[in-house]
């Protein structure tokens, strides 16, 4: 399963990276490593870019890069606040 | 003593470097303002410390040009502290980079900035964990805190006096291939999976940092600024939303140069008469004279009249879209549209900034990190894309004989796509398209006016005094009477572009400096048609003199000769054509 296959609004954790070494270099440096977390903002129709969002973060990518990066769908992560008395 | 101001991009490193050195770096809100490094200078107690602004990495391992300039500075640049330049509220993103620098012999401390952000996200960081975490200073920064400023100059200060030594790092580096990205003596450098390895590990580590110091303490504010960028980031409405602001921004130029025009005309005119009335006094009757007193005053008219207008509203068109954070969404939209030409959506930004000016533009392509696609850009910037400067005076000779702007507009759009779509036929490649998209935000008022500044400042110190000098060379062409030796030209002039021989000589002057060519035009008795093709020719042609240097720096002579070259058979190419189609 890649990115291309994620909804809108769905959440995922990034397994792998099939592509070259340029465009695999560029992923990994910005934070889109296996392991991250990203959640599906976005996808602009006509084959356009999709948006998603790793933490606080929210970065565009071409169809042809998102269809090389390998995921597994995860559920919903609610965030939890955290009481400031009993610190972090 | 000097500091280094390293982060990624985004984080607010020239928003510091501003801060602490008074300097006017450009601050806007996209990733790539700065494309080049900095230098500036402060006083921390009275020592004079020398600070480098760099433009945003994520990694000194990419071997991007910006990277690669970033690492050049550490190994040439004397740097004795680094400042890493932390996103507070993106912690996780940003802390590969701090754990790629703390691995390198300088010392580093973090500076946690748009800490006052955090709140309005309902985050909270614990700073003390996290400098225990990193093993270095860390300080919490917000620009609005003066108190912030203390606490950063305490901590250079005391990090400067006990600095580690650059040998330790020499003799570290033989084991580990994560410091390897100079070409230090004592290796050859990492193994592109060893380096990929090292990236992973980087960013698993920064995600278990993040998740140990920071915290959501609270709901995330869900303010007007948040629901409008959700809106504008859907593909509908935000797309529309997009193309209406651009519509908008079209139409605030055109009235904007319209309304100015009148009064500015009123003023001028009798300034003029004076400048004109001195002139004949100072200098005897005579060719001279003649000329002096009326190239002035006509240098004087057109620049301040129209291009001085368009140059400043293009200003504060283009820096609210940099500082709202609209500018990468542009390229978001349009990266279909791009790719129609053979840009991705990166390119975008480069291009729209070349309707302000196509010098930083030419810099600003370096975003584009693939080169045969910043080839493709530099040359849609050079012979396509009109600058504000040119837009004025096009605007000008349009009006001055009744061209239809729609045939010049579709003419600009084909060779456009045309040019695009060959270059992309010859110089195929991978397309990659990635991109941060920066939160929205309200721009600072003293931000926006200190940009539009820099930006319209270039009108006095540059178009200006070429606009005189220009329009006095041409005055000297005219009064010479050397345009009614070019009737040589005439002929061949007329049969191929279907304009006379004076207007041809004007097309050729672009060789020399392209926005003013038109104003050659405006002293020739030319019909809607010969003007239509006349114009179309000139602004689809070669790149101005200042672009020039810069293409050369950029992408080297030979660069700059195959631009060149396909701006002028571009430019024949549109005047044959247009001499054909055109109705006569």
């Amino acid at each position: 399963m890649t990115l291309m296959d994620l909804h809108t609004g769905q959440e995922a954790i990034i397994t792998g990276i099939n592509r070259g070494e340029e465009a695999r270099n560029r992923l990994l440096a910005m934070g889109i490593t296996p392991g991250s977390r990203i959640t599906m903002l976005a996808r602009h129709p006509f084959r356009g870019p999709l948006m998603i969002a790793i933490g606080n973060t929210h970065i565009a990518l071409g169809r042809n890069l998102a269809s090389a990066i390998e995921i597994t769908t995860a559920k919903k992560q609610s965030q939890r606040i955290v009481n400031k008395k009993n610190g972090h | 003593m000097a500091i280094v101001l390293i982060g990624q991009p985004n984080t607010g490193k020239s928003a510091i470097f501003n801060y602490l050195t008074n300097a006017k770096s450009i601050v806007s809100n996209y990733a790539g303002t700065s494309m080049e490094i900095n230098k500036g200078q402060f006083n921390l107690k009275g020592r004079e410390i020398t600070v480098y602004d760099t433009p945003g990495i994520y990694s000194l391992s990419s071997f991007d040009h910006v990277s690669e300039q970033v690492k050049a500075l550490l190994d040439n640049g004397h740097v004795d502290l680094i400042i890493n330049i932390v996103d507070a509220s993106r912690l996780e993103q940003n802390l590969s980079l701090t754990l790629e620098l703390l691995e390198l012999p300088w010392p580093v401390v973090v500076v946690l900035n748009q800490i006052d952000q955090l709140e309005s996200l309902g985050l909270e960081v614990d700073c003390c964990n996290l400098a225990k975490l990193l093993d270095c200073p860390v300080v919490e920064f917000s620009i609005y805190n003066s108190d912030n400023r203390e606490d950063l100059e305490r901590i250079i200060e005391s990090c400067l006096s006990g600095k580690k030594s650059k040998d330790c790092f020499m003799k570290k580096c033989g084991n580990q291939a994560s410091a390897c990205f100079s070409n230090c003596s004592c290796c050859n450098g990492c193994e592109e999976f060893a380096c990929e390895d090292l990236m992973i590990k980087r960013s698993d580590k920064a995600r278990a940092i993040s998740q140990m110091t920071a915290a959501v303490v609270g709901k995330k504010q869900s303010g007007w600024l948040n629901k409008l960028q959700t809106l504008i980031d859907s593909p509908f409405p935000g797309v529309l939303i997009l193309l209406l602001l651009g519509y908008l921004g079209f139409v605030l130029l055109l009235k904007f140069i319209e309304l100015a025009e009148g009064p500015l005309t009123i003023i001028l005119e009798p300034i003029n008469s004076y400048i004109e009335a001195f002139i004949r006094n100072l200098i005897p009757a005579g060719i001279i004279q003649n000329i002096l007193a009326l190239a002035i005053p006509e240098g004087l008219l057109i620049p301040f009249t129209i291009v001085m207008p368009a140059m400043l509203i293009v200003s504060v068109i283009m820096s609210f879209l940099e500082d709202t954070g609209l500018l990468p969404r542009y390229s978001v939209a349009f990266a279909r549209l791009g790719s129609l030409i053979g840009v991705s959506g990166e390119a975008i930004i480069p291009l729209s900034l070349g309707f302000g000016c196509r010098t930083p533009a030419v810099v600003a392509s370096r975003m584009v990190t693939r080169e045969r696609e910043r080839f493709i850009v530099i040359t849609l910037l050079s012979i396509v894309i009109p600058c504000a400067a040119t837009l004025g005076i096009l605007a000008s000779v349009i009006s001055a004989f009744s061209v239809s702007p729609l045939v010049i507009i579709i003419t600009m759009l084909v060779v456009l796509i045309a040019l695009g779509l060959i270059l992309n036929r010859l110089l195929p490649q991978d397309k990659i398209f990635v991109c941060e998209i920066p939160p929205l935000r309200i721009p600072q008022w003293n931000n926006l006016l200190s940009k539009i500044k820099i930006r319209f400042g270039g009108f006095f110190t540059e178009v200006l005094p070429l606009i005189l000098v220009m329009s006095i060379a041409v005055r000297a062409l005219i009064e010479s009477g050397l345009l009614e030796h070019l009737q040589i030209l005439e002929g061949i002039s007329h049969y191929l572009f279907g304009i006379p021989g004076e207007a041809l000589v004007a097309v050729l002057i672009t060789i020399f400096q392209r926005y003013l060519a038109p104003l050659i035009l405006l002293h020739l008795p030319l019909s809607p048609r010969e003007a239509t093709i006349a114009i179309a020719m000139i602004s689809l042609s070669l790149p101005c003199l200042p672009a020039m240097v810069m293409i050369i720096r950029e992408i080297g002579t030979k660069g700059l000769l195959k631009i060149m070259g396909m701006g002028l058979i571009t430019s024949t190419v549109v005047g044959l054509l247009l001499n054909i189609l055109l109705p006569v």
